[in-house]
């Protein structure tokens, strides 16, 4: 379970993030909308421990990462805009890597697994990374989940640039880790791709949360149509 | 991390290609250092052999009664002279430091020690600069360069592609996760480095079965070690502020510049001005004013030996009177010449005496310093062979004077009693000692960047 009680974060007289309450449980898929310096990224930073807040608390499944990053850490997976991992090495030396770092001693044929599941096909598993799309990239980010066990995903922006038909099968790749039980809080640009995915929908306007919405409960014409409200203040 | 680490970096290419040009160069310089030292050896070699052919025929014309064979004069300023040869060191070849610069062997004779006249140096680290194609030169030189060029983005890049942030996530922390990888690289250079020198010293004849040859080329491994400890440790200083890769190559570049290459010519520079030795052409013109003034007394001599010897007019004097002429001559020109020899020498050692503090202004010139005193080719070992080539002239010149003073003749028993120049060499322990400054100060060069490297990037951000 992701949670932010009051949480805030401000650089100087700027504040990025204001008093943001917000509960991501299990299986739930929580897409936060907003502008570029909406807060998103912010929020997902002081989720990962990598920013520490100006006052009020983020836990992760009931760890307050500021007080325990690490272990926070260990519970989380992160999938940034853009995977771009080690290019010289193949998408399953990536996997092995990054697991080994966790901690993780995974035999061969259940990282193959992992791959799979996340939707890379057989044949490049052993291709060097540099030559995948950004699709492919992103699933080895998932696979690296999936190794882990993550109970909760981060993705900042998972979608940008990729090509609809990638961009579905992402959604279908977060709709099943959320089947699973993942606590996923997902940033995005893309408000089709968050109605379509998201368990709940956030509106996110200069560092405050200014709307939610349950996204089984609104249609797209009337997300957008509050969306652009919400923009304009 | 060590395998994971090997595999990347031999994946991308570069440092494969980087570690087998470092062995290579090594193998080159070291091959290189061997052809230099074996022309010096054959020269030596033909050196020793025609003083003993002619110390042998010497000996077989005194013991026939043959003039110039029996005149100690005639001998010692004129025929005979030994030569004090500076043996090679265990690992001369690794680095031929001042080798080039300095002689390696003087003609001794009964004549002064101002026939010695040669230049002398401080260490001069502007080689560094200009230097011999040695092992030393590819160690201070190229090694930073490929360190550099493993480690200038060992943060920068792995955030700028967003792995280091998976990487935390992933359960490890900044400053372990980069640790681990700069340590692992390091271990790779390191080993790497290591073969290749302990097969340069091979490849240079080194004894390495030997303690005179197995120490110091231990001492040179350390030496290495340290250095390429600093660079890696200044890459990760530099890395631990957030900045672009390309701006950390350029500011690791700069360094390179800064301590390799103008930090030991300046030093070089500011011992040379602030201790100015004499001129050569200061020397050579107070030698031919001694020289002067000395055959000007020499004249004189003969004047009053002809004065006294009325009866010699108009022929010549004789051998055993000219060559006390001589003696004399010789010792009014050493004479003359000792305040400006001295003054050289002190000057001299005060160079070196400075170049001596400024090498802790350069990790370069500390390892330069360490490599060219363990290989025996600083100017330390040259001094002691001068300092000693010069006593023992003292002694072979007292022996052909006392005996052309006393009018003696030389029989095949004086040629046997001839005293012989061997070069004691200073012992290995007083050699490890000279270094155990520098290396110390570099260690703690090291110590102190990557505590500053790990203060700083417990704080970086890793996004």
């Amino acid at each position: 379970m992701l949670e932010t009680q009051k949480l805030c974060k401000t650089y100087g007289e700027v504040a990025a993030l204001r008093d943001l309450d917000l509960v991501v449980r299990p299986g739930e898929i929580y897409c936060m909308l907003g502008a570029n310096g909406a807060g998103k990224t912010t929020t997902i930073n002081l989720l990962l421990g990598f920013i520490a807040p100006s006052s009020g608390s983020a836990r992760v499944c009931g760890i307050d990462v500021a007080q325990d990053p690490t272990g926070a850490r260990h519970k989380l997976a992160y999938i940034p805009e853009t995977v771009m991992l080690y290019g010289a090495l193949s998408g399953f030396e990536n996997l092995q890597y990054f697991s080994e770092l966790s901690g993780h001693r995974h035999p061969e044929s259940t990282l193959r697994e992992c791959l799979a599941r996340a939707g890379l096909q057989a044949s490049a598993h052993d291709r060097p990374l540099k030559g995948y799309s950004k699709g492919m990239r992103q699933k080895v980010g998932v696979a690296i989940a999936l190794a882990k066990r993550a109970e909760a995903l981060l993705l900042d922006e998972p979608t940008s640039g990729l090509d609809p038909k990638a961009s579905n099968e992402f959604s279908e790749l977060i709709l099943a880790l959320a089947r699973d039980g993942a606590a996923i809080l997902m940033a995005t640009h893309d408000l089709f791709r968050a109605k379509e995915t998201g368990t709940r929908i956030g509106i996110m306007r200069e560092g405050m949360l200014r709307a939610q919405y349950d996204a089984a409960a609104i249609s797209h014409g009337e997300l957008e149509k509050a969306y652009l409200e919400q923009m304009q203040g | 991390m060590l395998r994971r680490e090997w595999q990347l970096l031999r994946r991308e290419g570069l440092a494969p290609w980087a570690l087998v040009a470092l062995a290579l160069l090594l193998l080159a310089a070291a091959l290189n250092g061997r052809a230099l030292l074996g022309a010096h050896g054959a020269t030596a070699a033909a050196l020793q052999e025609e003083t003993e052919s002619t110390l042998k025929a010497l000996a077989d014309q005194a013991a026939r009664g043959v003039p110039t064979a029996t005149s100690p004069g005639a001998v010692g300023y004129s025929v005979l002279a030994e030569p004090a040869l500076l043996p090679r060191a265990p690992l001369g070849a690794l680095a031929i430091g001042q080798g080039d610069l300095l002689p390696f062997h003087y003609a001794v004779t009964a004549r002064g020690p101002y026939t010695f006249l040669t230049r002398t140096e401080p260490d001069n680290s502007l080689r560094l600069a200009t230097g011999n194609f040695d092992a030393a030169f590819v160690i201070v030189w190229l090694l930073p360069l490929v360190v550099i060029a493993l480690s200038f983005g060992i943060v920068s890049a792995e955030r700028e592609r967003g792995v280091l942030a998976i990487a935390v996530v992933s359960g490890t922390s900044a400053p372990r996760f980069v640790v681990g990888k700069l340590l692992a690289r390091a271990a790779l250079v390191v080993g790497a480095l290591w073969v290749a020198i302990v097969a340069a010293a091979l490849v240079a004849g080194v004894p390495v079965g030997r303690p005179e040859g197995a120490l110091p080329l231990l001492a040179w491994l350390v030496v290495a070690t340290l250095y390429a400890a600093f660079w890696f440790a200044l890459a990760l200083w530099v890395n631990a502020v957030p900045r672009s890769s390309d701006q950390n190559a350029s500011l690791l570049a700069g360094a390179w510049l800064v301590l390799v290459i103008l930090a030991p010519a300046l030093t070089n520079l500011a011992a040379t001005t602030v201790f100015a030795a004499p001129s050569r052409v200061e020397l050579t013109t107070e030698l031919r004013e001694a020289t002067e003034a000395a055959d000007r007394e020499a004249a004189a001599d003969r004047d009053q030996y002809f004065f006294d010897h009325p009866e010699m007019q108009g022929g010549e004097m004789d051998r055993t009177a000219y060559f006390q002429s001589v003696a004399r001559t010789e010792a009014s020109i050493s004479k003359a010449m000792a305040p400006l020899l001295e003054r050289f020498e002190v000057q001299a050692l005060r160079q070196q005496g400075l170049v001596e503090v400024l090498q802790y202004l350069s990790p370069a010139t500390l390892a330069w310093q360490s490599l060219t005193a363990l290989a025996g080719s600083d100017g330390a070992r040259h001094r002691e062979f001068r300092a000693q080539a010069v006593a023992f002239q003292g002694g072979w010149s007292e022996f052909f004077a006392s005996r052309l003073m006393r009018g003696a003749s030389l029989g095949p028993a004086d040629y046997a009693a001839l005293p012989r120049f061997r070069f004691a060499e200073p012992a290995t322990a007083s050699v490890l000692a000279r270094v155990a400054l520098p290396l110390a100060v570099l260690a703690l060069l090291v110590a102190l960047l990557a505590w500053l490297a790990l203060r700083r990037l417990r704080r970086l951000p890793v996004t």
